[in-house]
């Protein structure tokens, strides 16, 4: 595997880490009413990035379920697979696949691990020598800071006509093209909550995860930060 | 003989009339040697007293000083209760803090690139990796229940996290072929129990980190070394933190720990021997004139070492602390000089005329014995013998020509005596020469038992915390810098790399794989590599389709499409490119690479690193019986090829003393009996400096071969002098120089029996046991064998 694809596959990851954190601000506002709430239009994209910028402020963790597809050309049958993540602020991330063979990683306090199999017999890593884990926790963490100009600079970011709700991110990086067509990424009718996110790769695979049960700056299990 | 000595009565007259000649030739050279000794520069290490020129012993140190870890430093950092994170922070700290001049390159772990990468390239050049033994391994894959393992792992793999990164990966390599690959790279971690956390070289349990730094500074270049010592020093301890224990080793440390162990036995030595030395001749002589007597030794060793320096331009520390012994050798010949003209009732150039001939022959014979050192493949042996010539030449040219003109004038104290042996009977010079053969016959018997040890170590200066740290390095990290050396020569880097590859098999045979650290398995020859994709071809060749079927079979068990391994299948028809040292230096190996291979005068050589012990050395004892060329260099054979060495220049040194002694003396007396009288202090020293070493466990290392040569020289010029007055009647004069010569001989050796280095120590320890053997000898010995002698007026 080439240097480029790593390159790529980082980028992909941290704008899924983007995506996500997005959904979940967005989650946040779940308790609001919806009528008060201004729809966020492809017009008024950057003021909905403005308000997730501020939102951002008051976010301390994340934790949700998911399922992940993986729909490969090798395949008969996609792969599917469920899950949890969980974010704890600032520097604590935690992405677990239970089922059906549980694996994962772990980023706390600067200490990263990952497991296959059994959380218990995780390993620690370095994390610089990881590039794609590693993007993948940097930008998550970037996040925070709301670095929307950055996300731009780098995708082309539209709303898909036949479905209002999702948006289409389509890379820039020529390097990046050649691995990935594009991202999409739907959320509720309200776009109160992210839905799923699709990663299609160049050559016709690619993997969904829906995202439920999320739930914002309550404590996480234990096992998340440990 | 007598003709040449009356050349001594005509400087006596000449210079009785030119005695302002005298004094301000004297001054001049005193002044000379005062001048050179302002640039006085001494060595402290201790590489004069390695063998140098083209010996194994040369050879074999010189590949010793390449070895990987000899010139660099190496830092433990050890947990007393911190976590790994912080031991890898302090790590980072410290070695940020290790800095130019000193270092030039500070590293913490291998700049590899990362894991993923590194696999892909092991995927792609593995099949240029595999050996017979890999081939049978991987067609033992080729099974159905092998192939379903493998592809229901890779369908595992595919669901997980790392799956999103290494689906290309994955299916380029199902089977994992890379693993083959990645397990050779094994064969170069020099460091025993390491681990890798955080691209740091970690030990297993955590508790430990490592750091190795490359510096420029020689470690026989002393000040630099002890800056160098200092820096890494201070970096630790201001960078530190608590709970971690930071200890370094280093060739420099050991340079550092002798060159001051060395300066501080220096001042003891040279301030101690003289101080003794001038009291002894003092109380003895009881006349000012002793001062004169002690000018003389004194002077002799300034000029003496500006000699050596003009010779050699710089001397070596230990040349200096010999410095006493030549003090003591050098004042025999003034104090006889002494004592002689006292006796003397007419004080003359035929007095010196009579002294001469005694005091010639035995200065003769020191020096000719010293001689036997030139022989030495020992620079610092040839510049001691070269140091003791110088002084002796001018001790004597001082006690025969420049001392009588000083001491005209000493009052004549001449009086009859009796010699202790005869003049008490023939029992009691029976039972003194029955006790002494007793003794020699004891000696003799523990000399048997003495064993040759060349380990230089044994012979360097190790603290105690030197020690210490030594050990808990071999616990925590394996005997990286013990390792022993083979050697693989070419002409060129691929031949060397060839010759590499067919000793990687013979070790492999014979050794446990954990033994062996090897660049063969990771970077073969070109032509091992062209072998190796040939039967890679071959086998594919053959087994191709039936992989293809099992994996179409296997895999829709599990879920795969019948072609979802093409570009596996694809891919095994692909020869990739050969390994080269690029490559491995792209894929982060460079400084494994830099520390196995010395490319030097159109030469290459690559080294493999193996146990040091003496089975893996009788593998390669005779080289006839490999195919290959190399040369196996260790620790333990260097101290071997020394302790053979010292033996055989030992023996070559007692042969030529002997003779030349032997010869002396046939010139001198010319008379069996006297001769055999005048070798009794000789063989005496040296069985009982023999017997003592044996009984007491002490190994004869090369220092001692200098103190068999002390004991040899001294006690010879103590057998002529008492030979010359026994034979022609015992003279109490004579036996107060024979005793105060020796004496001041025990003085000037034994207090290097007060320094703290092995080696002066041993040297000063055992001239001191020669020499209470010798000078008793001489004085009743020799009477006791010689006979009732007639008793002079």
């Amino acid at each position: 595997m080439g240097a480029e694809k790593y390159i790529m596959i980082r980028r992909l990851f941290f704008f899924l880490g983007i995506v996500i954190l997005l959904a979940h601000f967005n989650a946040f506002n779940r308790n609001v009413d919806a009528s008060q709430r201004p729809e966020i239009t492809p017009d008024n994209k950057s003021e909905a990035f403005a308000r997730i910028s501020s939102e951002s402020k008051n976010l301390q963790t994340i934790s949700s379920d998911f399922t992940q597809e993986r729909h490969l050309a090798v395949l008969k049958d996609p792969l599917l697979s469920i899950g949890r993540f969980g974010y704890i602020k600032p520097d604590s991330l935690y992405w677990e696949i239970t089922k059906p063979v549980p694996s994962g990683f772990a980023m706390i306090g600067g200490k990263a691990r990952r497991w296959m199999n059994n959380q218990r017999h995780s390993q620690s890593f370095d994390l610089e020598k990881e590039p794609v884990i590693n993007m993948i926790v940097e930008q998550i963490f970037a996040w925070t800071r709301a670095d929307f100009p950055w996300l731009e600079k780098r995708y082309t970011i539209t709303v898909s006509d036949e479905i209002p709700t999702e948006l289409r991110l389509v890379p820039l990086s020529s390097q990046e093209k050649k691995h990935i067509s594009h991202l999409m990424v739907r959320f509720s009718k309200n776009w109160s909550q992210l839905n799923s996110v699709e990663i299609h790769e160049k050559g016709g695979d690619f993997t969904r995860i829906i995202f439920v049960n999320t739930i914002l700056n309550q404590p996480l299990p234990k096992s998340f930060s440990e | 003989m007598p003709r040449m000595l009356n050349c001594f009565a005509r400087l006596f007259d000449y210079f009785s009339h030119n005695r302002i000649l005298l004094y301000s030739l004297v001054g001049a050279v005193v002044l000379v040697s005062l001048i050179t000794l302002k640039n006085l520069s001494f060595t402290e290490d201790i590489l004069p007293m390695l063998p140098d020129g083209s010996s194994d012993a040369a050879l074999d140190f010189e590949f010793l000083q390449q070895a990987p870890f000899a010139q660099k430093v190496v830092i433990n950092l050890k947990s007393e209760g911190v976590s790994e994170q912080a031991l890898i922070v302090a790590a980072d700290n410290i070695a940020a803090h290790l800095k130019q001049p000193y270092y030039t390159r500070v590293v913490t772990g291998p700049n590899i690139p990362s894991p993923a990468e590194i696999l892909s390239w092991l995927t792609r050049v593995t099949p240029s990796l595999m050996n017979d033994a890999d081939m049978q391994e991987v067609a033992r894959l080729l099974t159905p229940g092998h192939i379903h393992m493998r592809l229901q792992e890779v369908k595992n793999r595919l669901n997980s996290p790392e799956g999103w990164v290494a689906k290309t990966f994955l299916l380029e390599d199902p089977l994992g072929f890379h693993q083959i690959g990645f397990e050779k790279l094994r064969y170069l971690n020099m460091f025993h129990g390491m681990s890798l956390r955080e691209g740091h070289f970690t030990s297993s349990d955590g508790k430990n980190v490592l750091i190795i730094g490359e510096t420029p500074i020689k470690i026989t270049d002393v000040q630099r070394s002890k800056e160098l010592v200092g820096h890494t020093r201070d970096a630790i301890d201001k960078n530190i933190p608590r709970g971690i224990v930071g200890s370094f080793i280093s060739g420099h440390s050991y340079t550092t720990a002798n060159a001051e162990t060395l300066k501080r036995d220096l001042s003891i030595i040279l301030t101690c021997a003289p101080l003794i030395i001038l009291l002894l001749l003092v109380a003895f002589m009881r006349n000012w004139r002793a001062i004169l007597v002690f000018l003389v030794p004194t002077t002799v060793v300034c000029i003496a070492t500006a000699g050596v320096l003009y010779t050699y331009q710089t001397i070596s520390a230990i040349t200096i602390a010999f410095g006493s012994v030549l003090m003591g050798i050098s004042d025999d010949y003034p104090i006889y000089t002494y004592f002689s003209l006292r006796s003397k009732k007419a004080f003359g150039g035929k007095a010196v005329t009579e002294i001469a001939r005694p005091v010639l022959a035995s200065g003769l014979t020191t020096m000719a014995t010293f001689s036997a050192l030139f022989f030495s493949d020992l620079p610092g042996q040839r510049q001691i013998a070269w140091f003791s010539l110088i002084g002796i030449v001018a001790s004597l040219v001082f006690s025969l020509v420049v001392l009588p003109h000083l001491l005209k004038g000493l009052p004549s104290t001449s009086h009859a005596s009796v010699a202790p042996g005869p003049s008490k009977g023939f029992s009691y010079r029976g039972l003194l020469l029955g006790g002494w053969l007793v003794l020699m016959m004891v000696c003799a018997w523990q000399a048997s038992s003495l064993k040759f040890n060349g380990d230089m170590r044994a012979i360097n200066m190790v603290p105690w915390a030197l020690r210490t740290t030594e050990a808990s390095f071999r616990e925590t990290w394996g005997d990286f810098r013990g390792k022993a050396l083979l050697t693989a020569k070419g002409d060129d880097l691929q031949a060397a790399l060839r010759n590499n590859d067919l000793i990687f098999d013979h070790l492999k045979k014979k050794l446990p794989n954990e033994q062996i650290i090897s660049l063969s398995p990771i970077l073969p020859s070109i032509a091992t590599q062209e072998e190796n994709l040939k039967d890679w071809a071959m086998f594919w060749g053959i087994n191709k389709d039936k992989l293809r079927n099992l994996l179409a079979q296997e895999g829709e068990k599990i879920g795969f499409l019948p072609h979802a391994f093409d570009i596996f299948l694809e891919r095994l028809a692909v020869m990739p490119a050969p390994i080269t040292i690029e490559s491995l230096k792209k894929m982060g190996f460079g400084d494994v690479i830099d520390a196995m291979i010395i490319q030097r005068d159109k030469t290459t050589q690559v080294f493999t690193l193996v146990p040091d012990t003496p089975e893996v050395s009788s593998l390669f004892e005779k080289p006839k019986d490999t195919p290959f060329v190399s040369r196996f260099i260790s620790q333990r054979r260097f101290s071997e090829i020394m302790g053979k060495a010292i033996f055989h220049n030992f023996i070559k040194y007692i042969i030529i003393a002997s003779i030349v002694i032997i010869l002396f003396l046939f010139l001198m007396f010319r008379n069996v009996k006297k001769i055999l009288c005048a070798l009794i202090p000789v063989a005496t020293g040296l069985l009982v400096m023999f017997g003592t070493m044996g009984w007491s466990r002490m190994e004869f290392n090369l220092f001692n071969i200098i103190a068999s040569i002390l004991v040899i020289g001294l006690s010879v010029d103590l057998g002529i002098f008492m030979v010359s007055k026994v034979s022609e009647g015992y003279d109490h004069n004579t036996s107060m120089a024979v005793f105060l010569g020796g004496m001041t001989s025990l003085v000037g050796m034994g207090a290097l029996a007060l320094a703290s280095h092995p080696a002066l120590y041993s040297l000063g320890i055992t001239v001191l046991l020669g020499m209470c053997g010798a000078i008793p000898s001489a004085l009743f010995v020799i009477p006791a064998f010689y006979g009732p002698v007639t008793v002079r007026a």
